[in-house]
């Protein structure tokens, strides 16, 4: 219902979603402090703003699910440094920053994003749903 | 420069068989540690989804490692054009896809492979 209610706020189309799901805790035990955590997957401004958070682990996996859950929703190979996601705590509805060349082959005019942390008695897992919106059409 | 140098440096690069037995093992080792499961239980045949719950993350943190290892600078997208025209879907596949992107880097995109 929610996103019906972007939609007639927003006066944009839904064109496409995409979901995505990871365990927290796998990035928590991939991150090294001495190198880059996956430079093809996040740009440098991404960490340097992961790295800011509270949890960064809780960021990188945010951003990782956001970006999957995009590729998803268009369909394409996965080419992570085509978009940005600098995922913050206290803000539950962002955008998912998408490069010029997929905003103008898909009608992007954003892709929004909703992140949800699910609190299991072992571990935590990110749920990211990414909405594609475009120009409404008459 | 005569005919066989030139053909050899005009042909696609090999990689010796260590090398190929090397990525086979870092590969074998790494599914055995990341899925919890004894490398004698994993073959070219085990299937990466079905048999290992093995998902994007885990092959993307497998690619970050090769590409490590081997000094590669191949794109995450001309990987991802690669495997929707020939999808890995097994161990095996990796393994001869991990050694096609050692050989070819970015070219695999153009490799009938």
């Amino acid at each position: 219902m929610t996103s019906l209610i972007w939609i007639f706020n927003t006066g944009y189309n839904l064109s496409g979603c995409g979901i995505d799901a990871e365990k927290v805790e796998r990035f928590i035990n991939k991150m090294n402090p001495d190198e880059e955590f996956m430079p093809f997957v996040f740009s440098g401004e991404e960490r340097n703003h992961f790295n800011t958070q509270n949890n960064p682990a809780k960021a990188f996996c945010a951003a990782f699910c956001a970006k999957e859950a995009f590729f998803k929703s268009i369909s394409e190979p996965y080419n992570f440094n085509e978009c940005e996601f600098f995922y913050s705590d206290n803000n539950s509805r962002q955008e998912l920053k998408v490069n010029d060349r997929l905003k103008t082959r898909y009608g992007i005019v954003s892709a929004e994003v909703i992140v949800e942390f699910v609190e299991y008695p072992a571990y935590t897992e990110c749920v990211a749903a990414v909405y594609l919106l475009q120009e409404k059409r008459n | 420069m005569n005919f066989k140098l030139w053909r050899r440096l005009s042909v696609m690069p090999e990689i010796d068989k260590q090398t190929e037995k090397e990525i086979r093992d870092l590969i074998y080792n790494y599914f055995s540690e990341e899925c919890d499961v004894e490398t004698s239980e994993i073959s070219d045949d085990t299937d990466i989804i079905e048999e290992l719950e093995g998902d994007s993350l885990m092959l993307l943190a497998l690619l970050e490692m090769v590409r490590k290892k081997y000094g590669l600078g191949i794109e995450l997208k001309t990987l991802g054009n690669h495997l929707m025209k020939k999808p890995a879907d097994t161990v095996g596949q990796v393994v001869d896809l991990t050694i096609a992107v050692v050989k070819y880097g970015d070219d695999i995109v153009n490799m009938d492979l």
